[in-house]
């Protein structure tokens, strides 16, 4: 038999093995799992009681949450370099700008108020309208927004290459280098990373009764009473529900421009229906609402009132609600999370 | 071969390709169902928590909704991943979104019933009026709330009508009608949707399409996997189709190649047979006229030299014999026959062959021939023949004095089979260990310088060998450098004649006395158990004078005298054993010398008697007979008569040769004319047909290979009008394979004589075939 049959059958057979592991490789990419829990793991505390406090410990990922910081801060992440994330939700200031409109790439206007970064981890869904499920969705929105940072992840991802820091900080922790999971990855457990446990209301809750003033404990028994809390509850102290504006009685014109969720689902029953508004943070975040049109505190707590509770409070009541909200801001959380992953 | 011939494997290849690309996708197909399985599994689990969270959503002790929240957020991810399925997509919104519309009324309404429940205490503390009303107010919103419907809320709404300004004008800080109105209308309108809400949310068709999904997908699962099995199968069918393909063109291939070995081999078969035929055609030539020229007158110079010039063609012709029969055994062409025959004629025929050889030497050859050996074996003779030839002659080469023992047994073997031992034990150079391994190898002898001072072609132990293996038997050598070798063959072998040798049949030797001179231990051995086989009793003696010395006491009827012995020869001997009163009655000289010579000085002794060494049984038989029959000379008077006969015999006859070398044509007519024989010639088959048909032969001898018309076909002609017995053929040729011989005898050929062929065998042939014409 002449040794080149041999050679050909060999060479035929391995060739033969090749195109299938090729097409193996081409047909079958990695299965994505969906991610149904969060990489952070918190330490949840329970407690009797609509409103439940924010965990004071979370065990993550040191060097992604480093790296996440750094993008978030990054303006290479717009299509001019001119914002970052971190332009509008400014991490000193109660986790938003205090705009009523953020200003995107070339002072473009958003369409609706930037919502504090701070504990986002815990609503149930992002945006006004709840159009991402999750941060990792989220993340994706503004970079594409033409009126945020207008751009693209490929140009995100070529820019970042570029970056010589970027590229070592990638490398050290991904193996496939600068990709958009990557990059989705480090901000969002960064984001995950964004709690701010110790409120007042949160001690007082896990039973340091000397946490609240006397007015603070009387503004969060009205809060309970009133019904605020019928929506405003949980750990987010909302973000948790949807709800209609103006459900029991009218509410101003001014906040009646915007349709809500109906924009996104055209269902009759959406109309001037958004997420409830988390109001951990709350007397940091001003101006309020989704188009951030009411300035103070005292004037959301008396629409909020009449529109979905047919309530007119009078001054006392004001002030104490006031006085019970700002004991929901709580401190971010400064220790770096355990690198334990 | 030609690149389309691989057209199967190519199918194989792309068959494995196929079936490999359709494993890979059913692989692709079965992750993807099973992460769909897994996904709706869990989605089913949540959805079913998430309906549990949405009934309790209006008891009271439920405060806050993050695990409504948390599975509402894990079944829309999950729902999210079911892209093939856009229904159920479709669907899953629809519940999600009745989910969140239920959510925001109920909790709303949970709200409101609270608000109405506290403003109980209000009315009750209140004046008759205002409690009265109070109290068929919640009363009837309670009955509302259990069983909402249209009249209850007319007749609620009614109600409110009436007692507005009444229930306006109470002042208390924990009731504000105005609130209250507003939560009331509230209730009433939206009770009956978020009943109609949770009705629908648990008859949405999702959670049965969702199940159907489930059992939808584990069906798929199911007929996947069968053909996933199916393309394993397809899969290992076609590597199997390969390998398969690949063993056939194997064994295709190896036929072939046992086709051209085949072939190769007849080839060399053939050309084995034409050397054989091209070199015996001169060598004829060479020894014919050899041989008639030395039936001319010569000077002794040019008779020294013609007899040289024989005996190397003689040597030439046993080398190109063994380099023949080496090579026929080596492409096992050569067959072992099985015919009767007699040993001790072998043993004659060798005695014949080798005694000149051994006495030239000066070498004692003996022949030790057990007794009672069976007359008639069943074996290839001349086969064991040639390998006892072929062992004796290269004892008595490589011997410079001494003796070479020549020694025939029949043993039973361990599975009482007759076995034939024979060996062959000479006093020559012998060889060392190292040499003993290396001896049955061709082409080798002892040593190199071995070649240079005994020549030979080392052939001769390679044949034995080979011939010992095809007969089954096996060759064992025993040897001691300086000292002598011994070979022992063993050959299984066959008794044709259960019947031993018979005992002497000459009662008169019985008893007779024998005195038996003999200067050779071995020689003295061997010869007395011969003598004492025929019941005589032997006294021997080494030395002439003892003999002497014992002749003066006794008269022995028989003496046995070794011709040539130290101080004495048996002439000298005789002389003065004649002069003694008492000589011994008979008396036998043995010598291994030339006969001529011998018969010279026999002359001068009367009444002697001769026989040749080595001394085998027979010839003894034959000398004693002699003596007891008549005193004559019984082989003098024998030759005698043989010439005669043979000369009037042959006077008559004519014999056609039909020849085309000229010179083989002129040995054959000299041998034949020798014999006194008319010889007529004829160059080729044609010329024979017509000389046959004009004149009368006794024999015909024919050429094989001939120009115009060969041997066979002249044969053959022949033969349509001449009968074996009319007109005897005997083939000419120099193709002495056995194949070629029955070849020969098939086509019609009496008999055959190969060349180069001497004037014996010429003789026995056209005595064979020309008497019986005579006779006629």
């Amino acid at each position: 038999m002449p040794i080149g049959y041999y050679k050909g059958l060999l060479w035929s057979g391995l060739s033969c093995l090749g195109l299938l592991v090729g097409y193996y490789y081409y047909c079958l990419p990695p299965v994505e799992i969906v991610e149904l829990a969060s990489e952070t793991e918190y330490h949840f505390e329970q407690v009797d009681g609509p409103i439940q406090p924010i965990p004071r410990s979370m065990v993550s990922n040191v060097k992604w949450v480093q790296l996440g910081k750094a993008l978030f801060n990054s303006t290479l992440l717009s299509s001019d370099n001119s914002i970052s994330c971190a332009s509008c939700h400014l991490l000193d200031y109660g986790g938003d700008d205090g705009l009523p409109l953020s200003l995107g790439v070339g002072s473009l206007l958003g369409e609706r108020n930037s919502p504090s970064v701070f504990n986002s981890v815990f609503n149930f869904r992002q945006f006004w309208d709840g159009r991402s499920h999750n941060l990792a969705e989220q993340i994706a929105e503004p970079i594409h927004n033409p009126n945020e940072m207008a751009t693209n992840w490929q140009d995100v991802i070529s820019k970042l290459k570029q970056d010589p820091e970027f590229n070592q900080a990638f490398s050290t922790i991904s193996s496939e280098g600068i990709t958009q999971q990557a990059i989705v990855k480090a901000i969002r457990l960064f984001e995950e990373s964004l709690i701010t446990p110790n409120a007042p209301i949160d001690l007082y809750l896990l039973g340091n009764k000397s946490a609240l003033t006397l007015q603070q404990q009387r503004g969060y028994a009205k809060f309970s009473n009133f019904g605020c809390s019928t929506c405003h509850q949980g750990i987010n102290i909302g973000g948790n529900l949807y709800q209609k504006l103006g459900r029991i009685d009218r509410m101003p014109a001014k906040l009646l421009d915007d349709l809500g969720r109906y924009e996104l689902t055209k269902n009759i029953e959406d109309k001037y229906v958004f997420k409830v508004p988390s109001l951990r943070n709350v007397a940091d975040t001003a101006p309020y609402f989704h188009n951030g049109s009411v300035a103070t505190l005292e004037e959301a707590v008396i629409i909020m009132a009449q529109g979905q509770l047919g309530l007119s409070l009078s001054q006392e009541d004001v002030n104490d609600l006031v006085a019970a909200l700002k004991s929901f801001s709580g401190r971010p959380y400064t220790e770096v999370p355990h690198a334990s992953r | 071969m030609h690149r389309a011939s691989y057209m199967i494997e190519g199918v194989c290849f792309i068959l494995v390709l196929l079936a490999g690309m359709q494993l890979i996708d059913d692989l692709k197909q079965e992750q993807q169902i099973d992460k769909q399985l897994a996904n709706l599994n869990t989605l089913q689990a949540t959805v079913s928590k998430i309906r549990v969270e949405t009934l309790m959503i209006g008891y009271a002790d439920v405060v806050h909704y993050d695990k409504s929240a948390q599975l509402q957020l894990k079944a829309d991810l999950l729902s999210q991943a079911l892209a093939q399925e856009p229904e159920l997509q479709q669907q899953y919104s629809h519940f999600s979104a009745s989910i969140s519309h239920y959510m925001q009324l109920e909790t709303m309404l949970k709200t409101s019933h609270r608000f109405l429940a506290k403003s109980l205490s209000v009315f009750a503390g209140s004046g008759l009026s205002v409690r009265r009303v109070g109290e068929q107010l919640l009363a009837g919103l309670l009955s509302f709330k259990s069983l909402p419907s249209i009249d209850k809320a007319d007749y609620l709404r009614e109600l409110i009508r009436l007692n507005d300004e009444l229930l306006m004008r109470v002042d208390h800080p924990g009731l504000r009608w105005g609130m209250l109105k507003k939560h009331i209308e509230f209730v009433l309108e939206n009770t009956t949707l978020a009943q109609q809400k949770i009705m629908a949310i648990q008859s949405l068709p999702f959670v049965n399409t969702l199940t159907e999904q489930v059992s939808i997908t584990h069906h798929e699962r199911i007929v996947l996997e069968q053909n996933m099995k199916l393309s394993w199968v397809q899969l290992m069918v076609a590597v199997f189709a390969i390998l398969t393909c690949m063993f056939w063109r194997q064994s295709v291939q190896l036929k072939i190649k046992t086709k051209q070995a085949e072939d190769a081999a007849k080839v060399k078969a053939q050309f084995l047979s034409n050397m054989s035929h091209e070199i015996r055609t001169p060598m004829n030539g060479i020894i014919g006229l050899t041989d008639l020229c030395l039936t001319t007158q010569l000077g002794e110079i040019q008779r020294n030299y013609l007899d040289n010039i024989r005996f190397s063609a003689k040597s030439l012709m046993t080398i190109i014999n063994d380099i023949l029969d080496f090579s026929k055994i080596e492409s096992k062409k050569l067959h072992i026959e099985k015919v009767d025959f007699s040993m001790l004629e072998l043993v004659a025929s060798l005695k014949m062959m080798l005694a000149k050889n051994a006495s030239d030497k000066g070498l004692e050859l003996i022949f030790d021939i057990q007794e009672d050996l069976p007359n008639v074996l069943h074996g290839d003779s001349v086969r064991i023949g040639q390998i006892l030839l072929n062992l004796s002659s290269n004892a008595i080469k490589f011997t410079e004095s001494g003796h070479v023992l020549i020694c025939v047994k029949l043993l039973m073997s361990a599975d009482d089979e007759p076995v034939l031992v024979v060996s062959v034990k000479d006093t020559g150079i012998g060889l060392s260990h190292e040499q003993q391994q290396h001896l049955f190898q061709r082409f080798t002898q002892a040593e190199l310088s071995t070649t240079r001072r005994y020549g030979g072609t080392g052939l001769g132990l390679s044949i034995c060998k080979l011939l010992v293996e095809l007969m089954e038997g096996d060759i064992s050598i025993d040897s001691v450098l300086e000292e002598g070798s011994t070979f022992v063959v063993r050959l299984p072998i066959g008794i044709a004649d259960k019947k031993i040798q018979p005992e002497c049949h000459f009662e008169t030797l019985v008893g007779q006395s024998v005195i038996l001179v003999e200067d050779h231990p071995i020689s003295t051995i061997v010869l007395e158990r011969m003598l004492m086989n025929f019941g005589m009793q032997v006294t021997s003696f080494t030395t002439p004078d003892e003999a002497i010395q014992s002749c003066q006491n006794y008269q022995y009827d028989f003496a046995f005298i070794d011709w040539q012995m130290p101080k004495m020869n048996g002439l000298a001997l005789f002389q003065k054993l004649s002069e003694m009163p008492l000589c011994p009655e008979h008396i036998i000289f043995c010598s291994a010398f030339n006969t001529n010579y011998l018969q010279e000085q026999l002359h001068a002794c009367e009444g002697t008697h001769f026989l040749s060494k080595p001394v085998t049984l027979l010839e003894l038989e034959q000398v004693l007979k002699g003596i007891l029959i008549t005193d004559d000379e019984l082989s003098h008077s024998h030759e005698l008569e043989a010439k005669v006969f043979t000369e009037l015999g042959f006077s008559d006859s004519k014999v056609l040769l039909v020849e085309d070398n000229e010179i083989n044509q002129m040995i054959a007519i000299d041998m034949l004319n020798h014999l006194g024989i008319e010889v007529e010639t004829a160059l080729n088959g044609v010329e024979a047909i017509e000389k046959v048909e004009q004149g009368h032969y006794a024999l015909v001898l024919m050429d094989i290979q001939m120009p115009i018309m060969d041997g066979l076909k002249a044969t053959a002609e022949l033969r349509k009008k001449f009968s074996a017995k009319q007109l005897p053929i005997v083939a000419l040729t120099a193709n002495v394979m056995l194949t070629d011989i029955e070849h020969y005898h098939n086509i019609g050929m009496n008999d055959h004589l190969g060349k180069p062929f001497d004037k014996a065998q010429l003789e026995k042939v056209v005595s064979t075939y020309c008497l019986p014409y005579v006779a006629q």
